[in-house]
């Protein structure tokens, strides 16, 4: 069978971490695996939300960064769900910060920005009906 | 009851976007959908790679999001599972990305390989073993 083509992000965290807890409180994630230190900490926590797969990675020796280290992220995630703001609203009771609140954008889609414990970004999102550009919408 | 099915859509923040579209058109195969230019040159453009969607966007350090360039290191590394990792990791690597390390069989049940694209941006290329 041929291997559908898929992303699956790996998201940089910090070392010493045992909590990822958030993911599956914020968006209801599945941990499949988790490849532990001997301290208990994560080296590789592997997840999956309905499907979507994605890993969490703790720092390493050739890949140094993290959002909380650089004050900033290289990649945002844009997650599409059913409901941007039951998901938004989860996200934040679980610990996350509301970067940008959601919205009906003109081009099409509903989303609001969230910045996860670690510092990852996520832009939740669904499409909905285009619309004219107004100021509202932009 | 669920109507869309989950999925991601990243954003690769970069520098000189419009080069960068090109090279991810030659290294992946990706399809452009569309490509919106500002007046200054800026860049967001909607990329498919086999109808996996991806952003491409010159930075943005105002709203957070930064190239790796800009930062000295990524945050987020792209894993692509593919059918054939090793021709996939090949073309990029013809069309400008650095091996990190190669393509092999790995003991956590992958075929993977990591390149680092002229961008920045590191993908691990694989398949499940």
């Amino acid at each position: 069978m041929k291997q559908k083509t898929a992303f699956a992000p790996i998201l940089t965290i910090e070392n010493g971490i045992t909590d990822v807890d958030f993911y599956q409180k914020a968006f209801g994630a599945i941990e499949l695996r988790r490849f532990g230190n001997d301290d208990g900490s994560i080296h590789v926590s592997e997840m999956e939300i309905d499907g979507a797969l994605f890993h969490l990675h703790e720092v390493t020796k050739i890949y140094t960064s993290t959002p909380l280290r650089l004050a900033g992220t290289t990649v945002t995630i844009g997650l599409f769900v059913d409901d941007v703001d039951g998901v938004i609203a989860a996200a934040v009771a679980a610990g996350a910060t509301l970067s940008s609140p959601a919205k009906d954008y003109f081009y099409g889609y509903r989303q609001g920005e969230i910045v996860d414990p670690h510092g990852h970004r996520w832009q939740i999102q669904k499409k909905i009906p285009q619309t004219q550009r107004t100021d509202e919408n932009d | 009851m669920k109507t869309i099915k989950t999925a991601f859509l990243p954003t690769l923040s970069v520098r000189r976007g419009a080069a960068a579209v090109e090279f991810y058109k030659q290294a992946f195969n990706a399809e452009v959908l569309f490509c919106m230019a500002d007046p200054e040159g800026a860049v967001v453009a909607q990329l498919s790679i086999e109808g996996v969607d991806f952003l491409v966007a010159d930075e943005s350090p105002e709203h957070g999001n930064y190239s790796p360039e800009t930062l000295g290191g990524g945050t987020i590394r792209m894993g692509l599972v593919v059918a054939d990792p090793d021709a996939v990791a090949a073309q990029a690597i013809a069309a400008g990305a650095n091996e990190i390390y190669p393509v092999a069989d790995q003991d956590y049940g992958y075929r993977l390989g990591r390149i680092k694209d002229p961008f920045g941006h590191h993908w691990e290329i694989c398949r499940p073993l």
